[in-house]
């Protein structure tokens, strides 16, 4: 029978050299891997400074302050845009064979979500639509869950964008057609920004993103109610849209504290809370 | 100074790593994190929202005695607010739904100063990773490394590195054992990582040590490897189930991890040749999953630990016991599978281990060594496999004749003597097990007798048992070892099982196989003999005359008509053989029982 034993003097050198060559192995066979992640970071950095911006503002006007020393990425300064620029610029220097490698890792999907991401934040709909559209080609709704629902969603990001654009921010007459264009590509086409983000909704229901999915759609209705006060002269919120409503903001902050760690629940009431005086006024509605 | 074997261990070890930690690079690259912007929108109160809190839940406020309010809101109404007036009219909005609320909260309003909301909180709920913390679909790094890990230690400390030669005998029993750990699907076992990490960390070593301590049972046979497999993915699952449940109880779940670990390794250990020889039987059973007789075998004996929350296990099972449980556990669920198939987990062996536990552990704690359950299970299993339905008709652990035969055996045996009694010495733990077996085999060897005293099995063995027992007390003083005591009380079962006809009653209503060791007893424990006799009861109470007297005795017995007459004839043969030793004569064996057999013609 073989007597085993512990040769505890060679662990130390054999130790060096895995150490060695696993850095080595993941230096030399990851590059695209890499340059996603940087550009994930670049994206992040551009994302943390528009919804800060959005935040300050928002809560400031209720009195509240959003405590600037704990902003993620301080000093928080400057636009958000060069940020998904670079990020951009990042994706599209990874050449064939790194996108090869990529395909091969199953991380290409993931890297054309970013790339339209990006594109949709730089103003460009067209070419954002059509990169989630091949991003849906290399995604798995099982195992990329987070990476297809924003694929899915990311036509409804455009078009709501674009819809806001064409809102008048004060009222000049009404004019119906220009309300029911605007509807239509918010709310009621065939290919409407809330046909896309009920696509998505399926797979994200009772997930962290439906807390941002929930917010996408409360920022079309949202929208739509400023293009009914702005375009039709018409504040008041219709019953049927309301009670729809209430219950978004309400599933908001049960799906935001059900996920958000227990220093974040404050805030999912917070945040729900906005959406609630941006809609009704209230965070009593 | 780093041998050649070293550095080619190192090196293929940096192969595997190095290839696991490029797969677990990619997997944290696409399980990142993204912060998540949203669409243009005109996030927070407006003059549009303010005007609908004013026409709706705040309507009330806009009256005569908020003039100022009363002015803005007819403005909002026209859409003619200055950017002061809107930014005043904001104000009033956020004041008057401040009421509300404190109205709405019964006036119960926590007053705070400088109300702060941290970014980074509000950041991170629209910040996503690409799974959740339990999405099966996450590929999970300690899972994608543990087989590795597994690998390079099994490979590193077996043997030392310098020993491992894959075209050797030890590297072949080696690599199957390795190919076979690192087949279990890691990902399958959804649990905490932390638990995950442990249990996989606690088979490691049991299986390292297996590995070190019984090499020739680890062979290149590709059973080995099936069995490993089965062994350490079905029962890390099933710990997993049943630690799951337990969450919450540290104590049952400490408890549960040690029992399991235990378990595995005698399965590992004990069961593995029994396994490896007969491999259709235990790998390949037909809609079941692969090895479902093992893990379940396994099963049933880690049930103990929940199924019986207050045995402290290892002191009714010894770790040899359990071995020897697991061996006789295969070898019957090899013939019988609905033992551990069925759907009732507590009919058949789980039940017949946890009510083997339970009911020993009732029993003196000065009586119960770690071995007395694992015998009584061993010798229980290895004869219900030669007649489960004769012995075991339904399965259910209560109506088991051989495991209640067994339980009567412990329980008269274990008994304190009576007050008042000659003899006094208490059964050890083996003497318990040998009368059982004894019990055991003659009702196993005797199916006819069995069946015809039917569901009464057990009623008979206690009279049998115990009007016996009371003869050696009553009798019998500190002279009688315990082994005789042991040998006598084997000779009745033996005669009873023989012929029920031992059981009818004596004139002084003993049953007759406990008067005729009575008159046997009552001539060697004389109390008044004189001096000239002591060298004869010196002869007859040794183990050999005692037991070959007896034998011999109840076998002619059995011969005669078993009367009263024939119990006479007896009893005077005995006191002539005890009148000749006195008178210095041997005593010739041969023509005692030539007399006693002409004495006991009907």
């Amino acid at each position: 029978m073989h007597t085993p034993k512990k040769p505890k003097l060679l662990i130390t050198p054999v130790l060096r050299f895995l150490v060695l060559w696993v850095v080595l192995f993941i230096l030399t066979g990851c590059q695209g891997a890499q340059k996603l992640r940087d550009a994930q970071n670049a994206f992040n950095e551009g994302a943390r400074l528009e919804n800060e911006l959005m935040f300050k503002s928002a809560f400031k006007q209720y009195g509240l302050n959003v405590n600037d020393q704990n902003v993620i990425g301080a000093p928080s300064v400057g636009r958000p845009e060069p940020h998904y620029a670079a990020a951009l610029e990042i994706l599209q220097s990874i050449g064939d064979a790194g996108n090869a490698e990529l395909e091969k890792d199953r991380l290409l999907g993931t890297k054309i979500t970013l790339e339209a991401l990006c594109q949709w934040k730089l103003g460009r709909g067209t070419q954002a639509i059509s990169l989630a559209e091949t991003a849906l080609d290399h995604l798995d709704a099982e195992n990329e869950p987070r990476d297809w629902v924003i694929a899915q969603a990311l036509p409804a990001l455009v078009i709501s964008d674009e819809a806001y654009a064409r809102i008048p921010n004060v009222f000049t007459g009404k004019d119906q057609s220009k309300f029911d264009d605007i509807e239509n590509r918010l709310l009621t086409a065939d290919r409407s920004a809330k046909t896309y983000i009920d696509k998505a909704t399926g797979r994200a229901k009772d997930r962290p993103i439906e807390i941002w999915l929930l917010q996408v759609e409360l920022s079309l209705y949202s929208s739509w109610l400023k293009a009914r006060s702005n375009i039709l002269g018409e504040r008041e919120l219709p019953e049927k849209e309301k009670g729809l409503l209430i219950g978004k903001c309400e599933r908001l902050e049960t799906i935001g504290k059900r996920y958000a760690h227990e220093d974040q629940k404050k805030a999912a009431k917070e945040l729900a809370d906005g959406w609630r005086e941006t809609i009704f006024g209230t965070i009593n509605p | 100074m780093i041998s050649t074997e070293v550095i080619l261990f190192a090196i293929r070890a940096g192969v595997h790593l190095g290839q696991e930690a490029r797969q677990a690079y990619i997997d944290g690259t696409k399980r990142r994190e993204l912060v998540l912007p949203l669409p243009k929108v005109d996030f927070g109160a407006n003059v549009d929202s303010a005007w609908r809190f004013f026409q709706n839940q705040g309507k009330e406020f806009v009256n005569a005695e908020n003039l100022r309010l009363l002015l803005l809101h007819k403005r909002a109404t026209d859409r003619t607010l200055t950017a002061a007036e809107e930014k005043e009219y904001l104000e009033l909005r956020r004041f008057f739904d401040a009421i509300l609320s404190a109205r709405r909260n019964n006036h119960n309003v926590m007053l705070q100063e400088n109300q702060r909301i941290d970014a980074n909180e509000l950041t991170a709920l629209i910040t996503v990773k690409q799974w959740e913390k339990d999405d099966p679909a996450a590929p999970k790094t300690l899972h994608r490394f543990a087989g590795t890990i597994i690998e390079l230690g099994i490979d590193y400390f077996a043997g030392g590195p310098g020993t491992i030669q894959l075209d050797s005998r030890e590297g072949k029993l080696i690599a199957g054992f390795v190919e076979a750990l690192d087949n279990i699907e890691f990902a399958d076992i959804l649990v905490a990582e932390h638990a995950f990490e442990k249990l996989i960390g606690q088979f490691f070593v049991a299986a390292l040590e297996t590995l070190s301590t019984q090499p020739e049972f680890v062979s290149s046979d590709d059973n080995v490897k099936d069995l490993v497999k089965v062994t350490t993915c079905g029962l890390a699952k099933d710990l997993q189930i049943k630690l799951k449940a337990l969450e919450g109880d540290s104590f049952q779940t400490m408890r549960l991890e040690a029992w399991g670990e235990w378990v595995f390794r005698s399965l590992l250990s004990s069961a593995g040749r029994h396994v490896v020889e007969h491999p259709s039987r235990f790998l390949g059973v037909k809609g079941e999953p692969e090895g479902a007789l093992i893990t379940r075998v396994g099963t049933a004996v880690i049930d103990l630990a929940i199924t019986n929350q207050q045995i402290e296990l290892k002191r009714v099972f010894s770790r040899r016991g359990l071995d020897e449980v697991m061996r006789a556990s295969l070898h019957v669920v090899a013939d019988y599978p609905e033992l551990v198939l069925g759907d009732d987990p507590n009919k058949g062996l789980r039940g017949l281990v946890a009510g083997v536990a339970s009911s020993v552990s009732q029993f003196d704690a000065q009586l119960i060594s770690p071995d007395i359950a694992p015998e009584l299970l061993r010798i229980v299993l290895d004869k219900t496999a030669v007649n489960l339905p004769l012995f075991w008709p339904d399965l259910d652990p209560d109506k088991h004749l051989l495991l209640t035969a067994g339980q009567t055996v412990l329980k008269i045996l274990s008994a304190k003597p009576p007050a008042g009694a000659k003899w006094k010495l208490r059964f050890r733990a083996e003497d318990l097990v040998t009368v059982t077996d004894t019990v055991v085999d003659e009702l196993a060897e005797n199916p006819t007798w069995l069946l015809s005293i039917a569901e009464d099995a057990d009623k008979y063995l206690v009279t049998a048992l115990e009007a016996t027992l009371s003869v050696l007390r009553n009798r019998a003083d500190e002279r009688l070892s315990l082994d005789i005591a042991v040998a006598v009380l084997n000779t009745a079962i033996k005669a009873v099982a023989t012929d029920v006809k031992f059981l009818n009653k004596a004139p002084d209503g003993k049953p007759l196989v406990a008067a005729v060791i009575d008159l046997v007893f009552a001539a060697i424990f004389k109390p008044d003999l004189g001096a000239e006799h002591r060298r004869a009861q010196w002869l007859l109470v040794q183990a050999s005359t005692i037991d070959f007297m007896l034998n011999t005795i109840l076998l002619r017995f059995a011969e005669s008509p078993m009367d009263e007459e024939s119990l006479k004839a007896v009893k005077q043969q005995i006191k002539k053989a005890a009148e000749n030793a006195a008178a210095g004569n041997p005593i010739n064996w041969q023509e005692f029982d030539q007399t006693l057999a002409e004495a006991l013609q009907p």
